[in-house]
């Protein structure tokens, strides 16, 4: 088997974990979760497969085009979710990221992006591929989190559902805030290992180009996260919000902008 | 550390303590202008304010002329853009004006909050009245009976209580000892207050850093032909290409890498010279050297022209563009387009496949007397499959002549240091931010006829979560099993 088909292969899988633990947040029914947890690690591991077979035949690590990075940041988003679904035992969770990863994953087979493993350019070539890439994935998928637990919170809080889950909806603006505390330094990391890169390939570590303009914008909404916890009366809701908005942004920035702008950062 | 004190007097330490918090409280509350840089509130509707205004900056071309926001947006619209001044965002009032006040914020604010982190790390060791257990974010009493805590108070409740917040390493910060009362208080991650201030400092340093380059760098791009020299504006060196090479991935035509060898003179005298690769600048007496572009260059090409019934005219040689009037055939031939590795798409369309020199052609605009009479790709075909016939004329690529040039970046920016050390303490203080949180432990134990009280408080400046679950956990370790329930 192939990447490719590896993919495909967990991509349908995925849906069936997502399907599960969506009749679990439903009904809260014990078994359905067990069955979920179980389909969703078995879709991760063919996950897993498809990550290692791609390191395999490309010789290197899956971090220089879209293709690459989109496995990576679902990988990386599912193995997130496994470690605090249990951590702080919200189980739900699942039922939001696992359709993402899904999406992640279509979008990879799309035919417009590449799979096609290319030499890497010279630009390309630097020891600070890694760490840029690896951090910027790694946060990409902690703000996924804190998306889907901005989301759960935000559906708490509809009159319906107040009673039944109050005590719960402190703990997922927690967790929101949780999330993005884990992602924000990464995202500094990555933003700040990109200027240094950029600085000893092009001269200048910052150039105004629209993906390093978009980085920022979604580094100054995750600030704005940060704070809203210091502002009185701003957090929940207004936080739940701002944390969507943030991951919009994220998906904007890693991948509107290489399909609406010309840039300097044009491989992914 | 342990003190043997009667019970008033550790109420009047406690309270004490209390006292000056709250004289600091009032001193802190300062005037109104640090309470509008102050604000949390303000500064969110200021970052908002500069993100949406950077997603202006990236929808809207930045620095066009009028003529071409015109095109984009109809007159009307484009009016309001250039009045507005969303065409140069970036140095617009409606953009500075935010980051002013934040950059002033965060001068006060930091100012302010160094006092706080000082203090706080001064008095770590603050113990608590039993009375102030229940206004911490996180309290627990449990009443132990004589039975359940027997165990416990053989061996020692506060020693306990101790050994677990050691082993989870909390530091103990004080403890005071009456006759039947314990007090404990401990602390761990002190050292992430630090990290909101780090941050802030180092955004502040990290603007004067870029202020200052902008105002004092250069940047120039040079493309240097090979065995070419030219000056470098701004300094009185010059610059030389001796050679440059393209080295490619095995058996592909995928470039791995460019190389440009360059020397740097001044006067005449060499002062410097090496290998400049991509992402690996060189450096020469304070200037930066980047490897930008490889720009291939044909000068002219050779033509060979046949009349249409074999009759061999002759071949000549056509600088690219301008072309000449070749006298024997009465017509101008102007060599308009290169290209490399000639491909047609699917809809027709002429394009070089790669900048490799794979299938070379060249596209001529033949002219009698400034009238286009017709354009021809033509191509390098010594086998003479693709003749090109044209105004009675067969024309063929015979050769061209080759430039090289190397498109190089020379930069001097004596910010970048500055730059890179607030890189270093923002990455710090983020890390100390988000991961590092101050945790606060109080924990009384007071023992009076057989029963045991066991009050617990904690709190920490972020992240609630994962405290509330080192506590739980810490005080399953302490109870006995009977008394679990109890959480």
């Amino acid at each position: 088997m192939n990447t490719s088909s590896f993919v495909g292969v967990a991509m349908l899988i995925y849906i069936a974990a997502s399907v599960g633990y969506m009749i679990f947040a439903l009904t809260g029914n014990k078994f359905v979760r067990i069955a979920a947890m179980g389909i969703a690690a078995v879709a991760f591991t063919i996950h897993t497969a498809a990550v290692t077979s791609r390191t395999i035949e490309a010789g290197r690590l899956p971090l220089t085009n879209t293709y690459e990075t989109l496995l990576l940041f679902s990988w990386a988003l599912t193995l997130l979710t496994f470690w605090w679904q249990n951590r702080y035992e919200v189980q739900i969770l699942g039922a939001f990221t696992f359709p993402l990863v899904f999406l992640l994953l279509a979008a990879a087979s799309l035919p417009q992006i590449s799979s096609e493993i290319q030499p890497l350019l010279p630009s390309l070539k630097s020891n600070w591929l890694l760490a840029h890439v690896l951090t910027c994935f790694v946060a990409y998928a902690a703000f996924g989190v804190a998306f889907a637990t901005g989301i759960i919170h935000l559906a708490l809080r509809l009159p319906a559902k107040r009673k039944l889950w109050l005590s719960r909806i402190e703990l997922f603006d927690n967790i929101t805030y949780r999330a993005i505390a884990l992602g924000y330094p990464l995202l500094t990391v990555g933003i700040v290992t990109g200027a240094i890169w950029a600085n000893s390939c092009w001269g200048r570590y910052w150039s105004w180009d629209p993906k390093e303009m978009w980085s920022l914008i979604t580094w100054i909404i995750y600030s704005v996260c940060l704070h809203l916890r210091y502002a009185a009366g701003w957090k929940g809701r207004w936080a739940a919000w701002a944390a969507i908005a943030g991951f919009i942004s994220v998906i904007f920035t890693y991948l509107g902008v290489n399909y609406l702008f010309t840039g300097l950062h044009s491989y992914a | 550390m342990e003190k043997r004190l009667t019970a008033s007097t550790v109420h009047n330490k406690v309270a004490t303590q209390m006292n000056v918090k709250e004289t600091n409280r009032l001193r802190n509350a300062g005037s109104k202008l640090t309470k509008i840089l102050c604000s949390v509130k303000l500064a969110i509707v200021a970052l908002l304010f500069i993100g949406i205004l950077s997603v202006v900056g990236t929808l809207v071309p930045q620095g066009g002329e009028v003529a071409r926001y015109v095109e984009l947006y109809g007159p009307l619209i484009a009016g309001i853009v250039s009045k507005a001044g969303l065409t140069n965002v970036f140095s617009s009032l409606w953009f500075l004006l935010p980051v002013g006040y934040l950059v002033s914020s965060m001068i006060v604010c930091s100012i302010r909050r160094l006092r706080n982190v000082l203090r706080a790390a001064r008095k770590r060791s603050v113990l608590l009245e039993e009375s102030k257990y229940e206004l911490k974010p996180y309290h627990q009493v449990f009443s132990l009976s004589a039975d359940a805590g027997l165990d416990i108070v053989r061996n020692g409740l506060r020693e306990k209580v101790v050994e677990v917040l050691e082993k989870s390493r909390y530091r103990i910060a004080d403890s005071v000892s009456s006759e039947n009362t314990h007090y404990v208080s401990a602390d761990k991650g002190i050292v992430g207050i630090w990290g909101p201030f780090l941050v802030h400092l180092s955004i502040i340093i990290i603007i004067i850093g870029g202020v200052w380059s902008a105002a004092a760098s250069f940047s120039h791009f040079l493309d240097i032909e090979v065995g070419q020299s030219v000056d470098i504006p701004e300094t009185p060196y010059r610059i030389g290409l001796s050679d440059f090479i393209i080295e490619y991935y095995e058996a592909t035509d995928q470039p791995k890498e460019y190389i440009s060898l360059l020397s740097v003179t001044e006067n005449g005298r060499v002062i410097g010279e090496g290998e400049l690769k991509v992402n690996a600048p060189l450096a020469i007496e304070g200037l930066h050297f980047y490897q930008m572009k490889y720009i291939p260059s044909v000068a002219d090409v050779t033509i060979a022209v046949t009349r249409d019934n074999g009759e061999k005219i002759g071949e000549f040689r056509l600088p690219m563009v301008h072309g000449r009037y070749i006298e024997q055939i009465g017509l101008t031939v102007k060599p308009a387009e290169f290209a490399p590795d000639f491909a047609m798409t699917a809809d027709k369309v002429a394009v070089s496949r790669t900048p490799n020199f794979n299938n070379p052609a060249v596209l001529l605009d033949i002219y009698s007397d400034k009238k286009l009479l017709g354009s021809k790709w033509v191509f390098f075909d010594p086998a003479g499959f693709h003749t090109s016939a044209e105004a009675g004329y067969i024309y063929e690529l015979k050769d061209f002549t080759l430039k090289t040039f190397s498109g190089i970046r020379v930069v001097r920016d004596n910010a970048v240091p500055i730059i890179y050390a607030g890189f270093s303490i923002l990455v710090l203080g983020a890390f100390l931010s988000c991961y590092v949180f101050h945790r606060r432990v109080w924990v009384m134990v007071k023992s009076s006829q057989g029963q045991i009280k066991l009050c617990v408080a904690g709190a920490c400046n972020r992240n609630m979560l994962d405290f509330q679950r080192e506590i739980d956990k810490c005080l399953r370790e302490i109870l006995p099993p009977t008394q679990e329930g109890l959480l």
